[in-house]
């Protein structure tokens, strides 16, 4: 059975600085895996290496056996940790837009999260608070029909009713199928939600194992064992 | 292909269309006010439309040029330097497909400005004689027709020139920086560099052909030629550097 | 429901749901909810609650009906005060071994105990 991502020492450098070293990780469908570390520990590399946004330098990158283009990007459902739409956009141009591009995009789930984010199909993007954008850039994301989600910090910046809302739809999206990847410093709030996790520190996975075999095994939560992990940095 | 023209199309058109409307409303002032100066042959009037005379004949073909070189489709200031070029980066289209249909609309701006600038010029020449006569200028108008048509080719291939050399310095330049803030110092000596580049090809080949022996038109359409063949040099360049060297 | 993340969440869940067939908020024979139902509504990776499901299958707690869901094995009185015994049981050898670590004696324990449901 194909798994959804496959990432074989994957190495990633800007002139000097190695943003990642020699990554290892793999990813079977129907799993929501936390992707978790300091600021500048390469997550954000990383998944925008996934996502097409940037290229590797060595180590190669399949998802669903395939290696990153135009064909993954068909498969892979990327949500940026800001704004990525243009200003005078609406939110229904917005779905057009995505419909155009994508064959998976359902649009009629596309304005049940509208629905359920109470989005205004008519509103202009520059006229939307940032946790407006961040729920509507998610209902973009979660209507299509991806085989692999990537969520770099769906969290920051939002509202405890908002956070709750984006929980639920992650949960409600989740099938067996496809699989999620989210990167986030709020540990606390979502480990419930992860099947696996990762720490990943100055471009190095540190720990990667199930959420709940860590727990049995170190008596303790994923928040705390992330604490301990990185606190002596 | 279709889908990149459709959006870009859909995501563009209210700006030709009130660009369109503005310059159209330059060129309707500069007829009213050379008519007025027809009917009332004061001195200020003659003044006030010889500079309404002198904007939109000596302008409109250079504003025409640089707002659709600048703004319109075809050039890659959005996907490159801004955030949105994430959310352009992320579907699943091919680079080939991507700027060529970003160019070919933002050729299509640029000739809906030229054409209206074009009917504005064809209406000037048309009364040309009796303004001759108000603006008391001493002009000859022949039939200029065939040379139009010649420069009008040439002016919308030179378009398509200058806009492949600004994309391949865009595409150059994000190819080895990180910064999404860029240095427009950096950026013009790319394209600068560029510019003295192509401008030394041509030179290079029109040192090769011997004009003596050709006409005057057959060697613009060499020259558009060589044109034609540099931007689709610099589109692969563009494209390839784009797939393989940009990183967001 | 609320978690203590420093435990596994499917033990946790699944102490939740004997917890309620012992209180009969849970009858024998009911259905419990769907995966996706319980996980949306308590917050939890769907995975886990499949989990916890199995494992209480494999207690013999319930049982999966292909088709229709999983349901509480029907279950004399006596399989449900010997859960609610089990789970008390768990929570006594929890307050055991935190009076030991006070350093409270066993006899003290007792007393103890019988003092407090005296004054109730």
């Amino acid at each position: 059975m194909e798994k959804i991502l496959e990432i074989t020492n994957l190495t990633k450098k800007y002139f000097s600085k190695k943003a990642l070293k020699n990554v290892n990780l793999s990813l079977d469908k129907g799993r929501i895996l936390g992707l978790m570390g300091p600021n500048g520990s390469g997550k954000t590399s990383l998944l925008k290496i996934i996502a097409g946004l940037q290229h590797s330098n060595s180590g190669e990158v399949l998802v669903c056996g395939k290696k990153i283009g135009t064909e993954t990007k068909k498969l892979v459902s990327f949500l940026p940790d800001k704004n990525v739409l243009y200003p005078y956009m609406k939110a229904i141009d917005a779905i057009n837009f995505f419909q155009n591009y994508y064959d998976d995009f359902d649009v009629n789930k596309a304005f049940e999260l509208l629905d359920f984010m109470k989005l205004d199909k008519d509103e202009k993007v520059s006229s939307m608070s940032k946790g407006m954008i961040e729920k509507l850039n998610l209902s973009l994301t979660f209507s299509r029909n991806a085989k692999l989600f990537v969520l770099d910090e769906p969290l920051g910046g939002v509202d405890p009713v908002a956070r709750e809302k984006i929980i639920s739809t992650i949960i409600k999206t989740y099938n067996e199928d496809s699989s999620i990847i989210i990167s986030t410093h709020l540990v606390n709030d979502v480990e419930s939600i992860f099947d696996d996790v990762c720490f990943i520190d100055k471009g190095e996975i540190v720990l990667c194992g199930s959420a709940e075999q860590l727990r049995s095994e170190k008596n303790c939560s994923i928040d705390k064992l992330y604490i301990e992990t990185f606190q002596n940095n | 292909m279709l889908s990149v023209l459709k959006q870009e199309f859909k995501i563009h058109k209210k700006n030709i269309f009130i660009t369109s409307i503005i310059f159209a409303a330059i060129y309707l002032c500069t007829i009213i006010s050379m008519h007025l100066s027809g009917l009332f042959e004061s001195e200020k009037n003659q003044d006030i439309s010889a500079l309404w005379f002198g904007l939109s004949v000596g302008l409109g073909y250079i504003g025409a040029f640089f707002i659709a070189l600048f703004k319109g489709s075809g050039s890659m200031n959005d996907i490159l330097f801004k955030d949105t070029g994430y959310l352009i980066k992320t579907i699943p289209v091919s680079s080939w497909k991507l700027i060529l249909g970003k160019m070919i609309i933002g050729l299509f701006e640029f000739i809906v400005y030229f054409a209206l600038y074009l009917l504005f010029m064809t209406f000037i020449f048309h009364c040309g004689e009796e303004i001759a006569l108000a603006l008391s200028m001493d002009i000859q108008f022949n039939d200029f027709s065939k040379e139009i048509v010649v420069l009008c080719v040439g002016i919308i291939v030179l378009f398509i020139l200058i806009q492949s050399i600004l994309n391949f310095s865009f595409t150059v330049y994000t190819s080895f920086t990180k910064k999404v803030k860029y240095s427009k110092i950096i950026l013009a000596i790319i394209i600068y560099f560029l510019f003295s580049f192509v401008v030394e090809l041509t030179g290079a080949f029109l040192n090769i052909i011997d004009f003596n022996l050709i006409d005057d038109i057959l060697s613009v359409w060499i020259l558009m030629g060589i044109f034609i063949v540099i931007s689709v040099i610099l589109y692969i360049g563009t494209c390839l550097l784009y797939d393989k060297k940009v990183n967001l | 429901m609320d978690f203590d993340k420093n435990v596994p969440i499917y033990m946790q869940i699944m102490f939740e749901i004997k917890r309620r067939i012992s209180t009969g908020q849970l009858n024998p024979g009911g259905k419990l909810p769907s995966v996706r139902d319980l996980a949306e509504e308590i917050k939890v990776n769907p995975n886990t609650i499949v989990r916890a499901y199995q494992e209480l299958e494999r207690e013999g707690v319930t049982e999966t009906r292909r088709g229709m869901g999983t349901f509480i094995v029907d279950s004399d009185k006596n399989s449900i005060l010997q859960m609610k015994n089990s789970i008390g049981k768990t929570f006594v050898q929890e307050f055991i071994k935190k009076m030991h670590e006070v350093g409270v004696t066993d006899a003290e324990i007792i007393n103890l105990v019988k003092e407090s449901i005296g004054e109730k």
